[in-house]
């Protein structure tokens, strides 16, 4: 499982909109020093 | 591992919640990944600006990470004030006992008032004199009571026992180098007590010494209830 599906699961779960779900999880991701699309 | 508790705490602070609570997030890592961890997680709050309730048993975990630590024992809460506060003002001996490595040295006595001003009495390790003027204080709230006196390893200085300060005779039974520091254990009439002292510290084993406690860094307790006398 890649590290944005694990980040987009709370936002995805309560509806949040897919570009805002896209923006939320790069930001996460750069936050926590962890690619997006690694696994 | 490192990663996955990273992402787990991403995962969580995407959805911005308004209170984090983290129950013994490190414990089954290893001792060198906890401490790297702790760093990455001090950051990681700072940049969330986000309140996190973090449980440990660890209590350099919770004097490193925290702005407001709150003591439990038991499920009752002991003390609730800032790192600073909770290891330098415990408000008892299990706060008192749990905060800090080695731990603070805890040694029943009797608190008496010979020539008028009272005086610790530690049985067959001896007597010593009070000067801390505070202590005086919180000394003089409980005469001739049982209590317990505490001072933390680092606080206590050795020296040679000609010098006349408040402290006991005691001799060195063991000496650990634990790398930055030297843990000097001393002896004396059934009471033994750790001090802290610099690297490389040179002192012998069966080394007879002072062991001197100095002004400010005296803690006082009731020997039945473990509350800290007089604390302000």
């Amino acid at each position: 499982m890649t590290v944005r599906k694990n980040l987009e699961f709370g936002l995805r779960v309560r509806g949040v909109e897919k570009s805002e779900i896209a923006r939320r999880v790069q930001n996460m991701a750069d936050l926590i020093g962890a690619p997006a699309n690694s696994v | 591992m490192n990663e996955l508790q990273k992402i787990a705490i991403g995962r969580s602070a995407i959805t911005e919640p308004e209170i984090f609570l983290l129950d013994e997030p490190l414990s089954n890592l290893d001792a060198a990944f906890r401490a790297f961890m702790r760093t990455e997680l001090k950051h990681l709050q700072h940049e969330f600006q986000q309140t996190m309730v973090y449980v440990t048993h660890d209590q350099i975990e919770a004097m490193s990470l925290a702005d407001r630590i709150a003591v439990m024992d038991m499920g009752l809460l002991q003390q609730y004030g800032t790192p600073n506060e909770v290891y330098n003002k415990p408000c008892n001996t299990f706060v008192a006992n749990f905060m800090g490595s080695p731990s603070m040295n805890l040694l029943p006595c009797r608190l008496t008032n010979g020539d008028g001003d009272p005086a610790l009495n530690f049985g067959d390790a001896g007597t010593s004199t009070i000067e801390d003027g505070e202590l005086m204080r919180r000394c003089k709230l409980a005469r001739n009571a049982d209590v317990v006196f505490g001072m933390r390893p680092e606080d206590i200085e050795i020296q040679p026992r000609e010098v006349g300060r408040p402290g006991l005779d005691m001799e060195v039974t063991f000496v650990e180098p634990i790398g930055p520091r030297t843990v000097v254990h001393l002896s004396a009439g059934g009471h033994n007590i750790k001090v802290a002292k610099d690297k490389q510290y040179p002192i012998e084993i069966g080394a007879k010494v002072k062991a001197a406690f100095p002004k400010g860094r005296c803690h006082i307790f009731d020997a039945e209830s473990g509350d800290a006398i007089g604390l302000e």
